[in-house]
C-alpha cells in the first residue's frame, strides 16, 4: 500500500507541534504527518520517505527560516516535484515572496499566523480534491 | 626768595592753549579708539571737541554713495539750532532750538534722511568737493569773506554759522564724510593747533569708526552663527529622530514575524486542547468498558510517565527515535506500527515500550492510545500556550523600552547586560536564522546610565554585525570589568571593515550601505550617546573579526 504524507516545516517548534495535531485531529490516519525545522531537513525527511515508499503530497512551508527563505524552498520543491502542493505560512506579509512562490511554485495557498485551525485544514481539503 | 606766583587772570598764552589741546585731544583719541559702539565713539567726538575747542557747534557728517549726505551726530551749544531732529522730545523750542548744550545722534533705523532738519545739497553737486581731491581741511574765519556761492552760503546761514572748520574723514582713500567746527557767536581765527587737533581726531574717527564696523560685522556674524548653530542642532535631533523611526521601521516587519508566530500557536493549541477535551470526555465513560483492573492502572502509569516527560523534542531527534519504535513495534506484531509510534512520540511516551506491551497489542489500541493522546495534549498544549504568552510579551517588553525616547530623561542604575538581551531579543528573529551567539557576560555591577539610549547603541553594533554576516556567522558579546568602567565587546565574524574607510565609520553620514539602507548616522549617534556617558567606542576590524568595544566608567555623576 502507497502511503502519502503531509510534512509542515517552520523553525519553531511549538508552530510544528501545532499544525501537526491540526491536521492529525482532522485527517486522522488519512496520512503520514512529519515535521522540519529547517528546509535542509525537510529535503532529508522526503528522502526517507521516499525510501519507505511514502509519498510527500502536501508541504506547508514557514517563510521566514534559517537558511533559505519559504518561498525559494518551495520553487525548489515545485521544480523536483512538480504534483506536489505547496502552502506557505507566514508572520509577515512579504509580497514579492508569495508572488514569486505563486508563479515559480504553483503556491496553492499562504495562511498567515495566527491562522486558524479551519483556513489550514479547508486549504488541504481543496488542494486534495483537485 | 619766593617762587610763588598767583594764578594770572591774563589768558593763556596760544602756545599753552596748544600744549592743553594736543593733551586733551590724546585724551580724546584715546577714548575713542577704547570704543566699540558707534554711537559712543560719535558722542564723545561731537562733545569733547567742542568743549575744547570752545565753539558753538561740532558735527560729524558723512557721505552717501552719490555724495549726498546727512548729519550723523552733533553737539550744539545753548540756544542754537539742532540740525537733527530731537528724538527724546525735550528741550525743543521752535524752530529746532535747544534750550541746553545738547548731543544729539542720528537714528540710523530711522533711514537716509529722517531726522535731517537741513538737507545739504552743496556738498553733493561738489561730488564731496575739495575734500575729495586730496585738500586735508578747509577753515573759514568769515563765510562771508571768501565770496561763497549763494546756495552754499544759504546753507551755512542755516547752520546759523559765521566761520567753520571742516576737516575730511577718510576710510581707505574714500572720503567717509567730514568734521566740523562752527563758530556761530561771531567770526573765528582757527589756529594751526585747532586744526591739528581737528585732523587727528578726524583720523582716529576714521580708525575707530572702521573698527566698530568690524565688530558690528562680527557680531552680526556671530549672531549668524549663533542661529546657524541653532538650525544644525534641531535637524541633528530631527535626523537622529528619523534614524531612529527608520530602524524601528525595519524592524517592525521582524517582529509582526516575532509576535504573529506565537500568537498562531496559542490559536492552534487553543482550538487542540477543545478537540481534545471534547473527545476525552465522551471516551472516558468507556474505559471501564474496553480495560480490565490490570489494563487500567497501566494506561494511567502511561498517561502519568507522559506527562512527566520532556515534552518537546527537535523534530531531528524525533524523526530517529520514531524510527526505533516503528522497528520495536514491527517485532512486537503491532499493526500500523508507524502511526503508532508517531502517535506514542507525541504523547511522551518513549521508553520502556515494551512495559506497555499489553496496551499496545489490546485490540483497542488506537482507541487507547487516541484517549491517551487527548489527555496528555491537554498539559503540552497548555504548555505551548504560557511559552508563546511569555515570547510575545518578551517581544513587546524589548519594543517597548526600544521606542521610548525621552530627551530630558535622567540617569539610572542599570546593568548593561539587560540592554543588550533587549535588543538580542527584537533580532533574534533575525540571529537565529545563521548567525550564533556566543554571550561572555562577566558579573558586571549596575551603572548610572541612559539604559534607553545605550540600547541605541547595542542596537546599531548587533544590527551592522547581522548586515555584516549575511552568509551566517558568530556573535559574540561580551561584558567585562576594565579601567574603573565596563567594557562590552560586540565581535562579528563578518567580511571586517576596510582599512581606508574604518576612520570614517564614526562619522555623520558616511554608509557603505545601499541607499535606503543605512542612513550613515547609527555609529555617529552611537558615539555621541558613548561621548555622552564619558565613555570611549573603539574598533578593530579584519576579515572574520570586527571588534566594536564599548567602555563606560563606573562612576558617572556629572
Amino acid at each position: 500500500m502507497s502511503e502519502s504524507a503531509i510534512l509542515c516545516v517552520d523553525d519553531e517548534v511549538v508552530i510544528l507541534d501545532s499544525l501537526k495535531e491540526q491536521l492529525k485531529r482532522k485527517f486522522g490516519d488519512r496520512f503520514i504527518y512529519e515535521v522540519a525545522e529547517s528546509a535542509d531537513e525537510a529535503w532529508e525527511v522526503i528522502e526517507e520517505l521516499q525510501q519507505d515508499e511514502i509519498q510527500v503530497i502536501a508541504i506547508v512551508s514557514d517563510w521566514l527560516m534559517p537558511g533559505i527563505k519559504g518561498d525559494e524552498f518551495l520553487i525548489q520543491i515545485h521544480q523536483r516535484f512538480p504534483q506536489l502542493i505547496t502552502v506557505m505560512l507566514t508572520g509577515q506579509a512579504d509580497e514579492e515572496a508569495i508572488e514569486r512562490a505563486k508563479k515559480q511554485a504553483n503556491l496553492h495557498a499562504c495562511l498567515h499566523k495566527p491562522w486558524t485551525e479551519q483556513e489550514l485544514t479547508q486549504i488541504i481539503t481543496s488542494a486534495l480534491e483537485q | 626768595m619766593n617762587n610763588y606766583q598767583p594764578p594770572t587772570q591774563q589768558p593763556p598764552t596760544p602756545e599753552k592753549v596748544a600744549i592743553e589741546q594736543i593733551k586733551v585731544a590724546a585724551t580724546i583719541i584715546d577714548k575713542i579708539r577704547c570704543s566699540q559702539d558707534i554711537q559712543t565713539i560719535f558722542t564723545i567726538t561731537t562733545q569733547e571737541v567742542r568743549r575744547v575747542l570752545e565753539c558753538d557747534r561740532l558735527l560729524v557728517y558723512q557721505f552717501n554713495d552719490d555724495w549726498s549726505g546727512q548729519v550723523l551726530a552733533e553737539s550744539v551749544g545753548a540756544g542754537w539750532n539742532s540740525l537733527l531732529v530731537e528724538r527724546n522730545n525735550y528741550e525743543v523750542l521752535g524752530n529746532g532750538h535747544v534750550q541746553q548744550d545738547r548731543c544729539l545722534l542720528r537714528d540710523w533705523s530711522q533711514g537716509e534722511s529722517a531726522d535731517i532738519l537741513q538737507q545739504d545739497s552743496f556738498l553733493q553737486s561738489t561730488q564731496g568737493g575739495k575734500y575729495a581731491h586730496g585738500q586735508k581741511f578747509t577753515a573759514v574765519d568769515d563765510i562771508y569773506t571768501k565770496g561763497f556761492p549763494d546756495c552754499y552760503l544759504q546753507a551755512l546761514e542755516e547752520y546759523q554759522a559765521k566761520a567753520y572748520l571742516l576737516v575730511p574723514v577718510f576710510q581707505d582713500q574714500k572720503l567717509w564724510g567730514l568734521l566740523g567746527a562752527y563758530q556761530n557767536e561771531s567770526t573765528r581765527t582757527w589756529s594751526d593747533s585747532e586744526v591739528e587737533l581737528m585732523r587727528q581726531i578726524a583720523t582716529h574717527l576714521a580708525v575707530a569708526l572702521q573698527q566698530a564696523e568690524y565688530i558690528n560685522q562680527l557680531k552680526l556674524q556671530t549672531r549668524n552663527l549663533e542661529i546657524t548653530l541653532k538650525e544644525l542642532k534641531l535637524a541633528q535631533q530631527q535626523l537622529i529622530q528619523q534614524e531612529k523611526l527608520a530602524a524601528l521601521g525595519q524592524l517592525v516587519a521582524g517582529v509582526a514575524h516575532e509576535i504573529n508566530t506565537p500568537l498562531g500557536a496559542i490559536q492552534a493549541s487553543a482550538g487542540n486542547n477543545t478537540k481534545a477535551l471534547i473527545a476525552a470526555i465522551a471516551e472516558l465513560p468507556k474505559l471501564s468498558e474496553f480495560l480490565n483492573p490490570a489494563e487500567k492502572v497501566l494506561f494511567f502509569k502511561l498517561i502519568e510517565e507522559a506527562m512527566a516527560s520532556k515534552p518537546i523534542f527537535s523534530s531531528s531527534e524525533k524523526r530517529p527515535l520514531k524510527r526505533q519504535i516503528t522497528d520495536q513495534l514491527k517485532e512486537y506484531q503491532v499493526d500500523n506500527a508507524r502511526n503508532i509510534a508517531d502517535l506514542l512520540i507525541d504523547i511522551g511516551v518513549i521508553k520502556d515500550i515494551d512495559s506497555y506491551l499489553l496496551l499496545l497489542q489490546h485490540k483497542k489500541v488506537s482507541w487507547i492510545l487516541e484517549l491517551a493522546y487527548n489527555l496528555t495534549r491537554l498539559l503540552s498544549n497548555n504548555k505551548t500556550i504560557l511559552t508563546s504568552v511569555e515570547k510575545a510579551s518578551k517581544v513587546v517588553f524589548a519594543l517597548k523600552n526600544y521606542a521610548r525616547f525621552d530627551a530630558s530623561e535622567e540617569k539610572q542604575l542599570a546593568q548593561v547586560q539587560d540592554g543588550l538581551e533587549t535588543v538580542l531579543e527584537i533580532y533574534h528573529n533575525q540571529l537565529k536564522q545563521n548567525i550564533e551567539v556566543i554571550r561572555h557576560y562577566q558579573d558586571v555591577p549596575e551603572i548610572r546610565c541612559y539604559p534607553d539610549e545605550l540600547i541605541q547603541v547595542w542596537t546599531n553594533l548587533i544590527h551592522n554585525g547581522i548586515q555584516a554576516m549575511k552568509q551566517g556567522g558568530t556573535l559574540t558579546l561580551t561584558t567585562a570589568l576594565e579601567n574603573e568602567g565596563i567594557k562590552v565587546e560586540v565581535v562579528d565574524s563578518g567580511s571586517g571593515i576596510p582599512l581606508q574607510v574604518k576612520d570614517k565609520i564614526f562619522e555623520a553620514f558616511f554608509t557603505t550601505k545601499p541607499t535606503g539602507e543605512g542612513s550613515g548616522l547609527g555609529l555617529h549617534i552611537s558615539k555621541k550617546i558613548v561621548d555622552k556617558h564619558n565613555g570611549t567606542i573603539t574598533v578593530a576590524s579584519q576579515p572574520g573579526n570586527t571588534r566594536f568595544a564599548v567602555w563606560l566608567p563606573l562612576n558617572n555623576e556629572q
